[in-house]
């Protein structure tokens, strides 16, 4: 997580493009497997294919782009990270508790949309799983949102 | 996390020459924790303040103050002044 080849990520501005990135590019892989479902229900199942392959690679492009935003906050709130011994210091922990602990409603509500939309869209199942997946994926990526958003500037070493 | 403790750590460091990453190497911190405790955005927890002070082989509250340090540049006129 602190790898010096991904330096160019650690200052506010390029965190911040990475989080509008990140937010665009989960917004436009979500519709577009929306799509493929909605296209495979309507039986164009040439044309559902052809975007269930554009959401692979739209979904490749996502994890290199959470990658990144991971790595510009050092892995302070990667949960898999906290528990690694040695892996946070005092400050990345308090940071990682905090974070949590203001995303903890915001991502309450958001799962519970994400719940609701499976039980109560249930007859249409391309836009329960769009809701669904938009609701879960933007609750399990605030806290990374949120701390790569407001994280304070760190200081050149010298 | 903007804490009320004031420290000496910038000019400390910098009088014995060592970088952020050294120092950060003898407490178990990452450098940039370093920074933030010597910008004041981070106030560290005790052990790691004794650890700091260790470093520097001077008493903690030469380090870290609840009250803002006296000028380095006006301590020295006093301490000249006392010695004439």
């Amino acid at each position: 997580m602190n790898a010096p080849q991904l330096e160019w990520t650690r200052n506010r501005a390029t965190r911040r493009k990475l989080v509008s990135g990140s937010v665009m590019l989960s917004v436009i892989t979500v519709g577009t497997l929306a799509t493929a479902g909605l296209l495979d229900e309507a039986n164009r199942r040439g044309a559902a294919l052809a975007a269930l392959v554009a959401t692979g690679v739209l979904l490749l492009g996502w994890i290199l782009l959470t990658g990144c935003l991971n790595a510009s906050v050092r892995g302070t709130a990667d949960p898999y990270v906290a528990r690694l011994p040695g892996g946070h210091d005092e400050r990345q922990r308090l940071l990682h508790a905090d974070t949590y602990r203001r995303c903890y409603w915001p991502m309450l509500g958001l799962l519970s949309v994400a719940t609701v939309s499976v039980v109560v869209l249930r007859p249409g199942v391309a836009p329960s799983l769009a809701i669904f997946l938009a609701a879960y994926v933007a609750a399990v990526m605030m806290p990374l949102w949120t701390l790569s958003w407001t994280m304070p500037e760190e200081l050149i070493d010298g | 996390m903007t804490s009320t403790l004031h420290n000496r750590v910038a000019v400390l460091r910098t009088a014995r020459g060592a970088s952020r990453r050294e120092l950060a190497e003898f407490v178990g911190v990452n450098p940039q924790t370093i920074g933030f405790i010597e910008r004041g955005d981070y106030a560290p927890s005790l052990e790691l303040g004794l650890r700091i002070a260790a470093y520097f082989d001077v008493p903690v509250e030469l380090v870290f103050s609840l009250t803002p340090f006296e000028p380095l540049g006006e301590a020295l006129r006093r301490a000249g002044d006392a010695a004439r």
